[in-house]
């Protein structure tokens, strides 16, 4: 089945974990997001997750500036967790499809 | 049923530091700034700081200068540079800032490090540079299993 776009947001991924916004992907109406499109990632280093622990400045995947990540799956994305592992902030762009 | 991608990056990987100074410690003042806090020994592919906005000094006696390299070493990357001659549109990667374009220099490419990208400001007298924005963009890859590189 073809995927549209339907919504987007900037996450600003600071020094505890951060999560997609659950009424951004999961609007009132309509069905939620089946995927989503994250990056590339600008400014800070991060680390996520997607299991449904809070990632850590040490632990988790590391995604570096520019990278991009895509999450399949309305559990997945709302498993999804990061954290920047320095100083910087990360900003990661996402685009929800549903 | 979910799944996760993680799309290539290729091969390098990228970071960046857009550092502002204002003539505080650490942000110039004379003494050492940190652009970058490396772990482990990683290779610096290509190092090249952009001047964004012009750097300034204060009405100090003397006469402040710039360099950039790893801690115990600050001229690795870059000599001594007089401060105010760094502007806007300029690159920074010799002691002659140029504008337009320029080949990376040798001593930005190619260099294995263990300890953290610094710059330092020195003076002849008290000068300190208190104004002005650089951004640093470097791609590196990591030698040792640890080995990473994040804006500080």
């Amino acid at each position: 089945m073809e995927l549209n776009a339907f919504a987007f947001e900037t996450l600003t991924i600071a020094g505890s974990a951060t999560t997609c916004t659950s009424a951004t992907y999961q609007p009132a109406s309509g069905p939620p997001a089946s995927r989503a499109i994250l990056g590339p990632l600008e400014a800070g280093q991060i680390r996520w997750r997607a299991d449904g622990t809070a990632p850590t400045a040490s632990v988790g995947h590391l995604m570096e500036v520019g990278d991009p990540l895509i999450l399949e799956g309305l559990v997945t994305i709302n498993k999804f967790q990061a954290i920047r592992t320095g100083a910087v902030s990360g900003s990661l762009p996402v685009t929800y499809e549903r | 049923m979910g799944s996760i991608i993680v799309p290539g990056r290729g091969y390098f990987r990228r970071s960046t530091k857009t550092f502002t100074f204002d003539g505080s410690a650490g942000k110039g003042a004379v003494g050492t700034f940190t652009v970058f806090t490396v772990t482990g020994e990683v290779l610096v592919v290509a190092l090249i700081p952009y001047c964004s906005t012009n750097i300034g000094v204060d009405a100090g006696a003397g006469v402040a200068s710039m360099q950039l390299g790893v801690a115990n070493a600050t001229t690795l990357f870059i000599a001594t540079t007089q401060a105010d001659t760094i502007d806007a549109s300029e690159f920074w990667v010799s002691n002659t800032p140029t504008a337009n374009g320029i080949a990376v220099p040798a001593g930005l490419q190619n260099i294995a490090i263990t300890q953290d990208i610094q710059g330092e400001v020195t003076s002849t007298d008290v000068q300190l540079v208190n104004a002005g924005v650089i951004r640093f963009d470097i791609y590196w890859l990591p030698l040792s299993s640890d080995g990473n590189v994040v804006a500080a």
